[in-house]
């Protein structure tokens, strides 16, 4: 998701044992670069972001997981799975600027 | 009779070569009876209904990213078209720029060829008038004089000139002045010419661009 969406920010925080998890939306892609293939190593995340009811929270949308999460073969290749915790921690711009759109017009939420 | 010292061994001179079969754990080669039969084939695994859902869903959210991908690929947004449009514009603008500057480039380089020429022109025929005025002056003066028929030949002029050297003289004096006439024709004539090509050696030298700043206020600076 970041990789489309550059104004995620990453956790990067020392991860710890919990691991990372995806939930339907998200499941099957590559945390840093949403590949759908030859997931390779699974995702630990740091303690802060598995703490309390962020506990089984999907690591790229915070959407309750149902899967484990992965790195691609080529983001362990390049070594993307050791920049630290790869949770996303803000909204970014798209889903801020959703948020005040369906205030505005007064759409529900699905 | 001399012998090869090259020894090959009794298995490699045998004709047929044989494909090796598979080897077991212990080294033992599997019997191609064995090996040829048919395995049975992999039994499919066993998932459960969400298994079943989840790989569905997967398969399900991959078809999707790759028909928006190709959708993406296929129609083009208002954006790309923009930008499209505008990288062709400025594709052509540079073409026309640079075909103006080849065209530029290409007048210079004829413009000075000719005044190269016309340089080269000017310095001939101040070179034929010079040459030809001096034979003139040379026959002029040699006008007043008899000849020897030898080679080279000499001059000379009797104290009493005979009715036949007289007339010898005048033709001659007679030659003179008709070349110095068709010399002065030719003398306008190239001076017609010489006009032609100053104007254009001028225009050359006009556009050769002038330093911004001159030398003495670049010496104050």
């Amino acid at each position: 998701m970041a990789k489309h969406h550059p104004d995620l920010i990453f956790c990067r925080k020392q991860p710890g044992i919990a691991i990372g998890r995806l939930c339907e939306k998200c499941d099957g892609k590559c945390v840093i670069c949403d590949s759908y293939v030859r997931p390779a190593t699974l995702v630990r995340i740091c303690d802060e972001c598995n703490f309390g009811s962020f506990q089984g929270r999907c690591v790229i949308c915070g959407s309750p997981g149902v899967s484990d999460a992965y790195y691609c073969v080529g983001c362990t290749r390049l070594e993307k799975d050791r920049e630290g915790c790869p949770k996303i921690i803000n909204l970014g711009s798209s889903k801020t600027d959703l948020f005040y759109e369906r205030k505005k017009f007064g759409f529900k939420k699905r | 009779m001399v012998k090869s010292s090259i020894v090959v061994p009794p298995q490699a001179t045998g004709g047929i070569s044989r494909k090796r079969l598979p080897q077991d754990s212990q080294g033992a080669e599997i019997p191609a009876e064995v090996y040829f039969e048919e395995k049975p084939k992999r039994p499919r695994l066993q998932l459960n209904t969400d298994g079943n859902q989840r790989n569905q869903r997967l398969f399900g959210v991959l078809l999707g990213t790759l028909n928006k991908f190709k959708d993406d690929s296929e129609n083009k947004s208002d954006a790309e078209k923009k930008r499209l449009a505008i990288e062709s514009k400025l594709q052509e603008k540079l073409a026309n720029e640079k075909k103006e500057i080849g065209e530029e480039i290409q007048a210079e380089r004829e413009q000075k060829q000719q005044a190269i020429e016309a340089r080269k022109r000017q310095a001939q025929r101040a070179l034929e008038e010079k040459r030809e005025s001096v034979v003139l002056r040379q026959h002029k003066n040699q006008a007043h004089f008899l000849m020897t028929k030898t080679s080279p030949s000499l001059c000379y002029l009797p104290a009493t000139l005979t009715e036949k050297d007289i007339a010898i003289l005048e033709k001659q004096s007679n030659l003179a002045k008709v070349a110095q006439e068709e010399f002065e024709g030719r003398q306008q004539a190239r001076t017609q010419d010489d006009i032609k090509d100053s104007t254009l050696v001028q225009k050359d030298t006009s556009e050769v661009p002038s330093p911004s700043v001159a030398p003495s206020e670049a010496i104050d600076e």
